[in-house]
C-alpha cells in the first residue's frame, strides 16, 4: 500500500564503531514516502554512501547487510539509490 | 499554588572519576546543597533521585534511598526518576509540583550519573525500539537534524563549531566543567567525525558527576535568603506524528511557548539561558525554538556573537553539556546550579551582569524522529 519508493529528507553516515553488527561505516535517513505522506526512519545502502544527498530518489530492499553480531549474515531493510 | 524557590544548590566535579561511586558524587551534591541552603537533612520532607543509565551499567535501582540515606535522611518519601536527559530536570519539575500543592515545605532533588565505564558506547533511545534495532543512535538523530537546517537554510559547519568554541570559551571560567582548554573552529572541524556533518568536539562527552537543588516554599525561604524563585517549571513529551520537521521541533516550540505563557514573560525578558547542548546544532535549534531569532537563522546568531558572554543573550555560560560533560541524570539539575549562581550574581568571572531571570531547557529520548521529553524552568530574582 505505502509503496518502496521514496526520496531522501535527510541522512548522515556513522563513522563510530557500529552497533549490532552494522557495518562500518554505515548510513541512516529519512525517507519521503512517494505514495504517502509519511517521513520514516531507515538504514541506507552503505554502498552508496558517495552519492547520498537530500532529494535523492530512493527504493526499499531488504538484502543481507552486516552480519548478526555473531558472524552470520544478517537481512535487513534498507533504502538504495533508484536506478 | 504556593509560589516556590531555591535555596540552596550543589554539584560535584563533572569529568572523569573511577575512583567514586554514584551514591558518594550524589551524597557529595546534596551535603553541598543542603550547607548552601542553611539547613538540616532533617528539615528535608520529600525526596527526588534522578539517573539515567546505572540499571543497564551497574544493575543498580532504588539508589535514591541509598543516596538521601548517605546524607542522613531516612524515613520521608523518596521517588526515584527515569526520564532519559531530562531526568535530572523532572526531578525538579515534581518538586516544585510537590512543593507548589502543599505536599511540602522543603524538598531535596539531586541527579547523577556514572558514566565513565569500559565499552560504553553511544547513547540509543532504548535497545529494543525499532529505530535502535535499525541504527539509529543519538549522535546521529542530530545528524539528521544537522543535514536538513544546512540544505535548507544554508547553516555552515563554520557557525556549527562556533558553537563548541563559545562554550569552551565560557568552561574556562567554570571550575566544575570537564573541559575547560579553548578550542578553535579549525580544532573542531578537525576533530574526527563521528556522523556527517558533527565532528568528535560537536558532540557532548560523558562525564561522571551529580548536582543537587533544595526546593522550597517562598514562606520558608524567607527565613533563609539568597532564594531564587521559580517561575515555571514544564514538561511535555513528544507528538511522535508522521511527517516530522526535523529542523523546527514542535515539541521544542510548544514547550517553550508553554514555559512563556507560565510564567507572563518573552524571550526580550531573558537574562540569561542554558540549553541542552547535546551536540552543536541542538543549541543552534534551541536559539530558534527560544524565540530569540527567527528559524534557521541561529547559526548566524552563534557566529555574530549574540549568545556569547557579553552579548545579548548569553546561553551557556557553564560551558553547556559540551565542554561540562553530560552526565545524563545530572544535567538537568546541573543547569539549575548554573542559573541560581547567576542570580545571586555569584558566578564571579563568567557572572552575566544585572542577570534577573534565567531559563534552563532539557531534552531526552528520541522516538518517532520527535524528543520524548522537554522541560523548560524560568527563575528569576
Amino acid at each position: 500500500m505505502l509503496g518502496s519508493e521514496g526520496v531522501i529528507y535527510s541522512y548522515t553516515i556513522i563513522r563510530t564503531k557500529a552497533p549490532l553488527g552494522l557495518p562500518n561505516p554505515y548510513s541512516v535517513g529519512y525517507i519521503d514516502l512517494a505514495r504517502s505522506s509519511l517521513r520514516i526512519f531507515c538504514l541506507l545502502d552503505p554502498a552508496a554512501i558517495e552519492r547520498l544527498q537530500v532529494g535523492l530518489p530512493v527504493r526499499l530492499v531488504v538484502e543481507p547487510l552486516g552480519d548478526d553480531g555473531h558472524g552470520s549474515p544478517r537481512l535487513r531493510p534498507y533504502f538504495t539509490p533508484r536506478g | 499554588m504556593a509560589s516556590v524557590a531555591i535555596v540552596g544548590v550543589g554539584m560535584s566535579h563533572f569529568g572523569k572519576h573511577p575512583e567514586r561511586t554514584l551514591v558518594d558524587m550524589a551524597g557529595e551534591a546534596a551535603l553541598l546543597a543542603l550547607k548552601d541552603a542553611g539547613i538540616k537533612p532533617s528539615q528535608v520532607e520529600l525526596c527526588f533521585f534522578a539517573n539515567g543509565l546505572a540499571s543497564r551499567l551497574f544493575g543498580d535501582f532504588t539508589i535514591g534511598q541509598n543516596v538521601f540515606w548517605e546524607v542522613g535522611i531516612n524515613r520521608v518519601p523518596v521517588v526515584n526518576v527515569e526520564n532519559a536527559c531530562t531526568s535530572g530536570s523532572t526531578a525538579l519539575y515534581l518538586a516544585y509540583n510537590a512543593v507548589a500543592a502543599g505536599q511540602a515545605e522543603v524538598a531535596l532533588a539531586v541527579g547523577a550519573e556514572k558514566m565513565y565505564v569500559p565499552e560504553f558506547g553511544l547513547i540509543n533511545s532504548g535497545q529494543s525500539e525499532l529505530d535502535t534495532q535499525l541504527g539509529l543512535v543519538a549522535p546521529a538523530s542530530f545528524a539528521l537534524r544537522a543535514v536538513r537546517h544546512m540544505t535548507e537554510f544554508g547553516t555552515t559547519p563554520e557557525q556549527l563549531a562556533q558553537v563548541a568554541v563559545k562554550n569552551r570559551r565560557h568552561a574556562r571560567h567554570n571550575p566544575l566543567a570537564q573541559f575547560r582548554e579553548p578550542v578553535t573552529i579549525e580544532e573542531v572541524l578537525s576533530s574526527p567525525m563521528i556522523v556527517d556533518p558533527l565532528t568528535r568536539l560537536q558532540c557532548c562527552p560523558i562525564a561522571d558527576g551529580a548536582a543537587a537543588a533544595v526546593v522550597c516554599s517562598s514562606n520558608f525561604a524567607r527565613q533563609l535568603g539568597r532564594a531564587v524563585n521559580i517561575e515555571a517549571v514544564i514538561l511535555c513529551s513528544g507528538n511522535y506524528e508522521s511527517p516530522q520537521n526535523l529542523t523546527s521541533w514542535e515539541t521544542d516550540y510548544r514547550a517553550f511557548n508553554l514555559a512563556y505563557e507560565k510564567a507572563g514573560i518573552g524571550p526580550e525578558d531573558l537574562d540569561v539561558v542554558e540549553v541542552h547542548d547535546a551536540f552543536t546544532i541542538s543549541e543552534i535549534l534551541h536559539y530558534e525554538a527560544l524565540g530569540l531569532c527567527k528559524t534557521g537563522e541561529g547559526g548566524k546568531l552563534v557566529a555574530e556573537g549574540y549568545t556569547e558572554l557579553g552579548g545579548r543573550w548569553p546561553v551557556n555560560v557553564s560551558g553547556g553539556l559540551l565542554s561540562r560533560g553530560h552526565p545524563v541524570g545530572a544535567t538537568g539539575i546541573a543547569q539549575v546550579c548554573e542559573l541560581v549562581t547567576q542570580l545571586r550574581n555569584e558566578a564571579e568571572k563568567r557572572q552575566v551582569e544585572g542577570a534577573r531571570i534565567g531559563l534552563a531547557h532539557c531534552m531526552g529520548g528520541d522516538k518517532a524522529g520527535d524528543t520524548k521529553s522537554c522541560t523548560i524552568a524560568i527563575f528569576s530574582v
